[in-house]
């Protein structure tokens, strides 16, 4: 998919012009440096900057406004990408072509109200709105635990101690929102968005000069030039294993794999073929040998995140069968070593080159591709499929070789019938 | 073949009955992926039915339409459904719920091929003893983790404490024990009652010719013998307006307490278009519960309520269930104060015209998607028999009036309470 490039100083703008929609989506995306404690202040400061801002501090009128001028839709988050974060404000709105004259404008300009006329008063965030959002991260935060897959999925994942300068687990992550004020989070806030490296995305069947001139006049800030991902890359620590107890009836498992010391070539490519035979979709081994052919589990997948250098497994089964899903497990990725066919492997390719063309049917999709060209060094779409196309069975076997299981974390829970629950 | 159009967003839609009595929407889109999905409307709703060719009712076990879902992937040649439509490059998938079953593949490549197999994967039932007692395992883990999951067990005891003897209120998996039932004869019972085409409909919307799609579907079903139709012939219930049971308390390992409120609205005495009778009762609950109302700013800044107040609509039958859910520290007055909203029927017309700008905004972002124009036709079809093709204009020419005293005919009185809270030591 093409894209325009517009650099505007200090800032970035990119335009993939397309008339396959209707909407018109547009992310603005701040880079900066990973520090631990981003995680905590990001999720207080969301909310506080989306719940208010100067002209509208009530949340009601807020949202009459957005109702007002066709119901944009305005999100922000934050994602981790190895060593870097990406803060991130989204808005999707209708084409104005739809609406009315004028309506473009505003529903830019309202999105980025939110990060640029917020609710201040006296230095700091306006003290109620910042001790609601407080109180809810940390609120969220203790009850991780109801909801067994994420607790599973947020253990397995501190375990596997991914980051080389540390994070809080849940409890740190608490005590730091707990001693958190109003006016340290309007700190670390005045430089989010006017410091760190700026990078804007469009698309959607925009006139180029009119969106560039409705942005570069509500832009504020003295940007950095943003950089290429960096990826974390260490050795496997030796295997852990943990299990914790759950008042639940099915017991979550969970294994962490690092592959070590990926070829760039591996990285991109051969790591996502390993990754999906072993547990991509139906045909994956372990959904064939753990799912259909034992019955233990009602799901069991693995997942990627390759900027981190590792892998997942995931499983919901029966505490009794532990051990029987454990030997399977380890049976099917030491197969990974020696018995894949190439019929497992075109699979896998015929699939990805799918997902490549079906990229261009969203704006979601195809702004993800733009920006992982931009920050990553993700190929482009063809080269993408060239490259996929080298990718052999050796290939696949040698990855397997360098993938080691790290942590298997279970949180057991009992055995009963759910009927009892009523 | 009939053309419709969607007006305002300019999207056709090629419409045709089969002579098997099979219902077939083709939306082309200027996509490559091309989505089709196919919907009985059987859920897991009925559970008691007059089998085809058979003189007697019968009760099924509790689960069967959702072990019918999987059941259908299974093939007396041994072929693997999923794998070929993952080697065709196709994602798919299936789901039941409470009215209906629904099987979908997303592709942009092989259609006819991809298609072809959706077609066969429901038109050639399979079970025997073994690949029925196979399944038991999977869908028990299947049961089990939706009752661990507190926001499920909340919703499980809403649906089973709102209804007193309409089946909507047992879970669409069943449980662990009643599963144990269903044989290849129940399931047969239920697919040659409920998967006749006569009770399917077919939705296709991207990257898709509409004359080739559609001459393919009628060519797979001719070779087909569907001349004997079932008559459908589903036990009623007699559905009293009260909720089988106002309050429960459900002790699980959770943090604070989670609340769910539903209230049981009778719909059946309405004489108003039902479309727009539903669009006025979302708007009602948007001004009154959604981002602009008083109620949701309260909750928001309120420290023992730890999440908005969550609401959703669906009928069921007669009766048009609303429910209320979230999260507190303590109960205290919540119920109360959800009462008392719901029940404060007063709203400003400024709050009302603002929602045909919502309107609008929806039915554009709908349109930019193959899932949501498909969702939205297979939506519309089950609930009000066609495609509304007017859609916008439907909320464009609401009257806030009509509005008001439509909402004032309104009971909102029956409804029922679930708490799930800590357990006791």
């Amino acid at each position: 998919m093409e894209y325009t490039k517009k650099e505007m100083g200090n800032y970035n703008l990119y335009f993939v012009k397309t008339n396959k929609f209707k909407t018109i989506h547009v992310s603005f995306n701040f880079g900066k440096e990973r520090t631990k404690e981003d995680e905590v202040y990001g999720v207080i400061l969301f909310k506080v900057l989306l719940n208010g801002t100067n002209d509208y501090p009530d949340l009601d009128d807020l949202c009459r406004k957005r109702m007002s001028i066709y119901n944009p839709s305005v999100r922000m988050g934050s994602e981790t990408t190895g060593l870097d974060r990406i803060i991130y404000l989204d808005t999707v709105f209708a084409d104005e072509k739809y609406t009315e004259k004028g309506m473009n404008r505003e529903s830019i300009e309202f999105a980025l109200s939110h990060i640029y006329n917020p609710l201040v008063k006296d230095g700091a965030f306006e003290e109620k709105s910042f001790e609601l959002a407080k109180h809810d991260y940390i609120e969220r935060m203790k009850r991780i635990k109801d909801d067994p897959d994420r607790y599973c999925k947020e253990r397995v994942w501190e375990e596997m101690d991914i980051y080389p300068n540390g994070e809080f687990d849940i409890d740190g992550c608490i005590k730091f929102a707990e001693k958190l004020s109003s006016k340290d989070l309007y700190e670390y806030y005045q430089t989010l968005f006017t410091e760190n490296s700026l990078d804007i995305f469009v698309v959607g069947n925009t006139d180029e000069d009119k969106i560039t001139d409705i942005i570069d006049n509500a832009i504020k800030g003295d940007f950095k030039k943003s950089r290429k991902e960096h990826y974390i890359n260490r050795d496997a620590n030796e295997l852990k294993v943990i299990t914790e107890t759950s008042d639940t009836e099915q017991s979550k498992l969970a294994i962490g794999l690092r592959y070590e010391d990926l070829t760039d070539f591996e990285r991109k490519y051969v790591s996502l073929v390993y990754n999906n035979i072993l547990g991509g979709g139906w045909t994956s081994k372990l959904n064939r040998v753990v799912r259909e052919e034992n019955s233990l589990c009602y799901y069991v997948y693995a997942t990627r995140r390759i900027p981190f250098g590792v892998s997942f497994i995931f499983a919901g089964i029966d505490a009794s069968n532990y051990d029987k899903t454990i030997d399977l497990i380890k049976e099917q990725m030491k197969n990974m070593e020696s018995f894949i066919s190439e019929e497992e492997l075109q699979r896998v390719k015929d699939v990805y080159y799918n997902a490549l063309v079906s990229i261009e049917d969203s704006q979601s999709s195809i702004l993800n591709n733009v920006m992982g060209m931009v920050f990553d060094d993700t190929d482009s779409i063809s080269d993408r499929r060239k490259n996929m196309e080298k990718v052999t069975l050796d290939d696949v076997k040698r990855v397997a070789e360098k993938v080691k299981m790290e942590v298997i974390y279970l949180l057991e829970g009992g055995q009963g019938n759910g009927k009892e629950n009523l | 073949m009939e053309k419709k159009t969607y007006k305002t967003i300019d999207l056709d839609v090629y419409e045709e009955t089969l002579d098997c009595g099979l219902k077939v929407f083709v939306c082309p889109m200027d996509r490559h992926d091309a989505l089709a999905k196919i919907t009985t409307h059987y859920g897991s709703g009925i559970i008691s039915f007059k089998p085809h060719l058979k003189d007697e009712f019968t009760e099924i076990p509790l689960g069967t339409a959702h072990f019918l879902e999987h059941k259908m992937f299974a093939k007396e040649d041994g072929s693997d459904i999923m794998s070929i439509f993952q080697l065709n490059g196709a994602n798919s998938n299936a789901y039941t719920s409470n009215h209906v079953t629904s099987y979908y593949f997303e592709s942009p490549s092989k259609f006819f091929d991809n298609l072809k197999v959706l077609l066969d994967l429901v038109t050639k039932p399979y079970y025997t003893d073994e690949n029925v007692e196979k399944e038991m395992g999977i869908i028990d883990q299947e049961i089990k983790a939706g009752f661990d999951d507190p926001y499920e067990a909340a919703y499980h005891s809403t649906m089973f404490n709102t209804f007193k003897n309409l089946p909507y209120r047992y879970p669409v998996a069943g449980y662990t024990d009643s599963i144990k039932d269903i044989t290849p004869n129940v399931l047969y019972d239920c697919y040659n009652t409920f998967y006749h085409p006569s009770n399917i409909s077919l939705t296709i919307t991207g990257n898709v010719k509409p004359d080739e799609t559609i001459k393919f579907i009628k060519e797979y079903y001719d070779k087909l013998d569907y001349s004997n139709r079932p008559n459908i012939q589903i036990r009623e219930y007699d559905e009293p307006l009260e909720v089988f049971k106002e309050e429960e308390v459900i002790y699980k390992d959770v943090t604070n307490n989670i609340i769910e409120n539903a209230y049981k609205v009778s719909f059946k005495n309405s004489d108003m278009d039902l479309a727009k009778a539903l669009a006025y009762v979302s708007i009602y609950l948007n001004i009154k519960f959604g981002g602009i109302s008083k109620f949701n700013k309260e909750i928001y800044e309120d420290k023992n309520i730890l999440r908005p107040v969550g609401f959703w609509k669906d009928l069921y039958d007669d009766y048009l269930l609303i429910d209320f859910s979230t999260e507190v520290i303590e109960t205290r007055d919540i119920f109360e104060r959800i009462y008392n909203n719901l029940n404060d029927k007063e709203f400003s017309k400024e709050d009302f015209d603002l929602f045909y700008k919502n309107a609008l905004k929806e039915i554009i972002t709908m349109a930019d998607s193959v899932g949501a124009v498909n969702n939205v036709i297979d939506y519309q079809v089950r609930m009000y028999g066609k495609v509304l093709y007017d859609y916008y204009n439907i909320y464009k020419n609401l009257n806030y009036e009509e509005c008001v005293k439509f909402i004032d005919s309104l009971d909102f009185s029956n409804n029922t309470r679930i708490i799930v809270t800590k357990k006791k030591d």
